[in-house]
């Protein structure tokens, strides 16, 4: 008993020891506009001991008698250290740190602050995507990233968007970039069929986008092996925070008309057709009183004059709704919404509604593990008629093919379906065909992904996640038996079903080790393996002669045409390693590892091994720059690595006999694949310089890359001699370069006290070369460009057009690139390797966000210089040449006597001169300057939402794409067009008007 | 500190052996493909090698080859055919008679023939324990490559009787992927498809229907060969060979055209009726065609169909009317003449006349199939072996066999001289019409011709001996890959 007691009392002694030793101090934690900070960390300097502050900003903790002051720091804001003294309360301010180095950046497999980074990574936040009344992500990258570039071939809703970083990485194997959407490598891209074009990244909804990093140098592309050598655009969704359950609701209603059309590149109206028509009979030898009768006779006196134009474009509505929920506590966080979008073309017939939602969760079951869940489905509708020059029943086409004289409607009002020559004999009526043909793509789209974390020591955690995208596109296309490519079978009906379905399961431990005891030199280490497999599956199922236009379904019709299906597969399997070793966060050194093997490689050549290593020095935290005051961050990286691009076909490698070869009824096979057993992928060796520089305290901010690409193993379809039966073998065989330099500036020039100015430039200036080609051979064709060595890869490649002769009005071409002799032979000129390219010399974005108390004015420009754009249907638009088609208002300029000096060379009906064949002559300057965006905002201030009970409240209203400056006179459409820069009478670019309001409380 | 023990000791191993598997899973990066078969173990028996035949067979339907290009090139680049007004802007070129060297048209048959010609080597380079079915088989492919280097020879190269000593077009035998051939000369090529073609003679024993080789077919193509090398007495050889051993027969003259109406201008609704509106092939009859290349309602090129380029019906294209020069040729009582019946055409001014040998694009139950070789055909051939034999009778009495037959009213050629071989001439050009033979009858006899552009207004070109186009220009995709290839003159 007394032996107890002692012990009693010197346990509480002990206590009353220690609790005088000790000492509890308590505080509140908040930013500059005094809302508190939770999650901020509260560290006892020098000794072990924190803690985190409360959702409300408080906190308490335990001090030691020696603790002299406490280290306090969150995300976003400066970190600051307070000295104790006696206070038993402690309220502390964070500044808002310098913004641009501190913000958390998604790169791959993990995140890092941006000041720690030694890679090149471009970040666009998710506020830059709210409010954007574009149908996908992708779209609105255009301007924001540079290296990134991004060309919006098509005005249809839902249209794939064309993205390459760093220039062209690829001639046979797909240039985009690897797409990873929450840790899935995800199938992207156009996975239709049927219809023109559509876009896995228009099922998402750009509202529930956290961020969007764009990975673009080695150090930090190889992590992804034989698939980053494209770049790697990293989408990460929302999460939800501890905190306050935060609703958001936003709703934008507006509408979408044609961009400019270029008053040269309308078509001509009936008066001026028919004046040019007669005019090419005479030029052809013919009287006056014989083209007059013709001219009549076969299309009509003039007396119908149609604006095809007004008829073929509409004013599209244009509306989204969003709603979302973010909260949780420190157990258990989530983010869920619900969208809605729907997007009219400014073209009839061709539209797009989406519903989306997200759920993600993230629970925290103790210290040590937690889990979270990814679930985002979404359903998308598309009617698409054929956008681009496909069909006769492209409007767009139409649009540019149909006579002025054509009339649409009957003299009773109902729609013109007849075939002769006046009316629609060998085009269509594109009211009728809108009116009567579906052509509809349904999407039922969903992410899912469950991962978890086990903290097996502090410093050492496994997590693992299994990912899975299921894409599953229902196409429907149907052929009235009226009038169209349904007439000579009384009606068809393609039904197809296009389903992917992808998984991707990675496993990683990281670790964390303080090498140096007081953390001064930190070693984060990851290993990883990753396994994806993606199967695709068609079906496919065609049927003709309908028995009644009422019902478009295939199966009331007669004859089954096709009954099919077939898939295609493709797996990955890797392992990854990762290590990063920091010196005081001044001195940083990186080293990424990956060894791939995929069913696309063959069989001798099936695992890849890519490697990086970077580095990035801190010079601004060194001593020498401590009072150097007006710099306030410097950062010096650079990284050398290798990765690969394994888009190559999935079954390339492999030489076979294929089926469906079929013959009276009879299944039949051949050789129809050489295969080639050394393919693989293609590899790219890429060195980047950079350096970060912030000055004026953040007020200005200056990032310059600089960097060369070299692409090797490049996939050319060597083309063989076509007498052994085929006529190209894949080979990985060429090389090319990319180098360039990108330079972003952020800015501050006003910042008073009500009024601030913040503006952000970028430029981007890349320069590709073709290195080697397949040996033996001085160049490639690859359509009307050519692959040469020290070329770029999209150098045009014809002939060279010399004007006309002012004496006779004949076209004239240069004979060959010495430019010392004209002809006015077609077949005796040569095709030249010209020094115009579709690859922009440089281009960027210009952006500037004024705000005035509540009031908020940003514009966004976007600047493309030193491409050329190229007509690709010239030869039916220019000149007589194809007498019957509807011709540009350009072609007014013709030539008329001798004497005439212009460009357009005497019409002669059906020519067989070549005149309007491909030639510079149809090479136009695609340098242009647009105003993307333009958009005026109000949030209320605080006194107002508090009013209204509620957190924030803000009106806008946007105009997109509203101007637009190009730079050659003669330039029929518009400069955007694919990134090839040819023109394929797609759906005209998009400008738009919307007003909407977001709300959140 | 247990838990994690366990925890540790159970999942990082479970993790690493994960990692470790995977890289050994060999099977998880083996995906093959749904619709082929390594080629090294694909033809392994005689079932294997029917279906090779039959993938070599389709690979002749190609659009570039006999199921639209091929024929239309005989008659339109001839005097049989022109464009009309308001066109599609398909073979303008060919009516133009203006190539260059990235011509569609040229480039579509080069590389179609030669796809066909790699099928054919596959089925002949098998070795399969032999039995009828494999001697059969390869029998057939040997037809089908001589078939192919022939179509090849005459399209881009001299005419045989013009220089046989110029280049012809590589002949190729085996597959070998690096091979750069030069031009064999028009000489050997003709020596080797009369060697495969008597070699296919020896092989075959069976008769599978007109959609297949057989044996007197392949013996019809060795008369055509001698033909066009203007070798006549093995022309007449292998003609008579088929004549009158082969066991086919020309059809009466109400079984080969039966109008539908004879009222003209005829409608859409018109059909020639008889064997040329019959879309089926024939599996055990012999009649009339000795080989055509089989279409049916799962097998066609869809718009790409001959049928449509000749025809408006079903919303084709009906780009090709026939000529004026030819339309007037047939005389009243000649049941040809219901093939190129006057009718109507959108855009096209003056009397049209329609081509109805191809009546079945729009069918929904069966297609055209487009017929290679003929009896007829044969029958003039041995006319003609036998007019350059100065057998003037049995020039005329072989004429006539199809003339009357045609024409039951017609009394009869009975011309001397020159006039006869001009006889037969015209009896070719009528009853083989929209067939693609014309072309080369006047290419191996050196004529020059007027070729209609268009027959209101009407527009023509001039043709003689001398004309580039008359050759078809070697692609110049091949020029490029292949340095041994060498262009024809005027490209």
């Amino acid at each position: 008993m007394r032996k107890f007691s002692f012990l009693l009392l010197g346990a509480l002694l002990f206590c009353i020891q220690l609790i005088a030793q000790q000492r509890t101090i308590t505080g509140k934690v908040t930013n500059t506009d005094g809302l508190p900070v939770p999650n901020a960390s509260v560290i006892i300097k020098g000794l072990p001991g924190g803690t985190t502050t409360n959702t409300d900003g408080t906190f308490s903790i335990r001090l030691p008698d020696k603790a002299k002051s406490l280290l306090i720091s969150a995300i976003g804001l400066s970190d600051m250290e307070v000295v104790v003294g006696n206070k038993g309360i402690i309220n502390v301010s964070l500044q808002p740190s310098d913004k641009s180095l501190q913000e958390v950046v998604v790169v791959g497999y993990g995140s890092q602050r941006k000041s720690d980074l030694s890679t090149s990574v471009g970040k666009v936040s998710g506020n830059s995507l709210e409010n954007v009344p574009l149908s996908s992500p992708d779209q609105m990258l255009q301007g924001k990233v540079p290296g990134l570039q991004s060309a919006t071939f098509s005005g249809q809703p839902g249209a794939n968007q064309q993205i390459r970083i760093r220039g062209v990485g690829s001639y046979t194997a797909a240039a985009q970039p690897l797409y990873v959407v929450d840790g899935i490598q995800i199938n992207s891209g156009d996975l239709s069929r049927e219809t023109t074009t559509t876009n896995v990244l228009a099922g998402m909804n750009p509202d529930d986008i956290e961020s969007i990093s764009v990975l673009k140098d080695a150090g930090a592309t190889s992590i992804y092996g034989a698939r980053g050598s494209n770049g790697v655009i990293i989408i990460t969704t929302k999460r939800g925070k501890a905190g306050k359950t935060q609703f958001k609701a936003s709703a934008e209603i507006g509408q979408n008309t044609h961009g400019d059309i270029p008053s040269i590149g309308m078509p001509l109206r009936s008066k001026d057709w028919l004046t040019l028509f007669k005019e090419s009979l005479v030029n052809a030898g013919r009287t006056a009183g014989y083209a007059d009768t013709l001219a009549s006779t076969t299309y009509g006196d003039g007396s119908t004059d149609v604006d095809w134009l007004g008829l073929v474009t509409r004013v599209g509505k244009q509306q989204q709704f969003n709603l979302s929920a973010s909260g949780g506590d420190q157990a258990t966080k989530f983010f869920i919404s619900g969208g809605y979008f729907k997007q009219e073309a400014n073209v009839i017939g061709s539209d797009l509604s989406r519903y989306t939602s997200v759920i993600n969760l993230d629970h925290s079951v103790s210290k040590k593990l937690s889990f979270s869940l990814n679930l985002a489905p979404s359903y998308t509708k598309q009617n698409t008629p054929l956008s681009n020059s496909s069909a006769f029943s492209n409007p767009v086409m139409e649009f540019y093919f149909l006579r002025s004289l054509q009339n649409p409607y009957n003299a009773d009002g109902s729609l013109n379906i007849n075939t002769t020559s006046k009316d629609f004999s060998s085009t269509y009526n594109p009211l009728y065909i809108v009116k009567n043909d579906i052509h509809i793509a349904n999407t039922v789209a969903g992410n899912a992904k469950a991962g978890a974390k086990y903290n097996i020591l502090d410093n050492l955690t496994l997590s693992s996640s299994l990912g899975f995208q299921y894409n599953s596109l229902e196409e429907y296309y149907y052929n009235n038996p009226f009038h169209g490519d349904g007439k000579g079978a009384n009606g068809r009906g393609y039904a197809y079903n296009t389903r992917y379905s992808l998984y991707d399961f990675n496993s990683a431990l990281d670790y964390k080790a303080n090498l140096i005891k007081n953390g001064d030199l930190v070693l984060n280490a990851k290993v990883g393996y990753e396994a994806i497999q993606s199967r695709g599956y068609f079906v496919s199922a065609q049927s003709q002669n309908f028995p009644t236009p009422t019902l478009t379904d295939a199966i009331i019709a007669s004859t089954p045409t096709i009954a099919s299906n077939s898939g295609s597969d493709y797996t990955f399997a890797s392992e990854l390693a990762t290590a990063r070793l920091a010196y005081k966060n001044k001195y940083v050194l990186e080293g990424s590892f990956r060894r791939d093997g995929s069913s696309r490689f063959s069989a001798n050549n099936q695992y890849a091994n890519f490697a990086s290593g970077s580095a990035a020095w801190y010079i601004s935290k060194e001593k020498f720059m401590e009072n150097v005051d007006f710099v306030s961050d410097l950062k010096l990286r650079a990284s050398y690595g290798t990765s690969g691009n394994a888009e190559i076909g999935n079954y390339a490698w492999r030489q076979t006999l294929g089926y469906g070869l079929n013959y009276n009824g009879q299944p039949g096979g051949g050789f129809n694949n050489i295969g080639n057993d050394q393919l693989t992928w293609e590899s790219s060796k890429q060195t980047n310089i950079g350096i970060d520089m912030s000055f004026l305290k953040g007020r200005l901010g200056l990032t310059v890359d600089a960097y060369r690409k070299i692409i090797d193993g490049l996939i050319f379809g060597v083309p063989t001699s076509q007498t052994i039966g085929f006529s190209t073998i894949n080979k990985n065989i060429g090389a090319m370069q990319n180098k360039g330099i990108e330079v972003t500036i952020d800015a501050t020039p006003v910042s008073i006290k009500n009024f601030s100015w913040n503006m952000s430039f970028n430029f981007t200036y890349n320069k590709n070369q073709m290195k080697t080609l397949p040996p033996n051979q001085f160049q490639v064709l690859n359509g009307s460009f050519v692959l040469r060595q020290g070329h770029d890869f999209y150098t045009f490649y014809l002939r060279d057009w010399a004007g006309v002769d002012p004496n006779n009005g004949d076209p004239l071409w240069y004979v060959d690139s010495s430019r010392k002799a004209t002809t006015n032979n077609y077949n005796v000129a040569q095709r030249v390797a010209t020094d115009k390219t579709a690859t922009p010399k440089f281009y960027g974005g210009f952006s500037n966000t004024f705000t005035f108390k509540g009031i908020s004015l940003q514009t966004d420009f976007y600047y493309n210089y030193g491409n050329y754009v190229q007509d690709g249907w010239a030869a039916y638009f220019y000149d007589e040449v194809n007498p019957s088609y509807g011709k540009y208002t350009y072609n007014l300029q013709r030539w008329q006597k001798p004497g005439d000096i212009t460009n357009v060379p005497k019409p002669v009906y059906g020519a067989t001169n070549f005149s309007s064949s491909a030639s510079t002559r149809f090479l136009f300057k695609g340098d242009y300057i647009r105003l993307r965006n333009i958009s005026l905002g109000y949030s209320a201030p605080r006194s107002l939402t508090d009013k209204m009970h509620i957190n924030s409240f803000k009106f806008y209203v946007r105009g997109t794409n509203l101007w637009t400056k190009r730079y050659d006179k003669n330039i029929p459409f518009d400069p955007e067009q694919n990134i090839n820069s040819q023109s394929n009478l797609n759906v005209f670019y998009n400008k738009a008007v919307t007003v909407g309001i977001n709300i959140g409380f | 500190m247990q838990q994690m023990k366990i925890f540790m000791k159970l999942y990082i191993p479970i993790f690493i052996a994960c990692m470790l598997l995977a890289s050994c899973k060999k099977s998880f990066l083996d995906k093959k493909p749904y619709n082929a078969n390594n080629l090294s173990t694909a033809i392994t028996n005689e079932t294997d090698l029917k279906v090779a035949v039959t993938g070599m067979y389709s690979g002749l339907r190609a659009t570039d080859l006999y199921a639209r290009t091929l024929p239309v090139k005989g008659d339109l680049m001839a005097d049989n055919a022109y464009v009309t007004t308001a066109n599609s802007g398909r073979y303008i070129t060919l009516n133009n008679f203006a190539f260059n060297n990235t011509d569609a048209y040229a480039a579509g048959v080069w590389s179609n023939a030669y796809v066909v010609i790699k099928y054919a080597n596959t089925i002949i380079n098998t070795n399969l324990p032999t039995s009828a079915v494999v001697t059969q088989a390869q029998g057939e492919a040997y037809a089908v490559r001589a078939l192919m280097h022939f179509e090849l020879v005459r399209n881009f190269a001299t005419a045989y009787t013009v220089d046989k000593t110029k280049p012809g077009i590589a002949i190729v035998t085996d597959f070998k992927q690096d091979a750069l051939p030069p031009r064999n000369t028009v000489q050997e090529v003709y020596a080797s498809v009369i060697a495969d073609l008597e070699k296919a003679y020896s092989l075959m024993t069976q008769y599978r229907g007109t959609a297949y080789f057989s044996k007197y077919a392949a013996r019809a193509i060795e008369a055509r060969v001698y033909q066009n090398m203007g070798d006549w007495a093995n022309a007449k050889t292998t003609a008579l060979d088929v004549i009158s051993n082969s066991g086919w027969a020309m059809l009466s003259s109400a079984a080969y055209v039966s109008p539908s109406t004879t009222t003209t201008p005829v409608t859409t609704a018109y059909s020639p009726g008889g064997y040329w509106a019959n879309p089926a092939v024939q599996t055990s009859t012999k009649n009339e065609t000795l080989f055509e290349v089989a279409c049916d309602l799962a097998s066609n090129n869809g718009f790409d169909q001959i049928g449509y380029i000749y025809l408006t019906v079903g919303g084709g294209y009906g780009d090709l009317l026939a000529t004026q020069e030819l339309a007037s040729l047939y005389s009243a009582t000649d049941v040809r003449k219901w093939l190129s019946p006057i009718g109507t055409r959108s855009g096209q001014s003056g009397t049209v006349y329609l081509c109805y040998k191809y009546p079945n694009p729009a069918n929904g139950v069966d297609k055209d199939d487009i017929k290679v070789i003929r009896l007829s055909d044969v029958i003039l051939i041995a006319a003609e072996a036998y007019y350059n034999s100065s057998d003037i009778a049995n020039a005329n009495l072989y004429l006539n066999k199809v003339a009357q037959q045609r024409d039951p009213a017609f009394a009869g050629y009975a011309n001397t001289g020159v006039q006869v071989l001009e006889d037969i001439l015209t009896e070719r050009r009528k009853e083989l019409a929209f067939e693609g033979s014309r072309l080369w009858d006047l290419i191996r006899l050196q004529r020059s011709w007027t070729k209609t552009k268009n027959q209101n207004p009407l527009t023509t070109v001039s043709v003689t001996p001398s004309s580039t186009a008359l050759l078809y220009p070697i692609p110049v995709t091949e020029l490029n890959a292949n340095p041994n290839m060498s262009q024809n003159s005027g490209y």
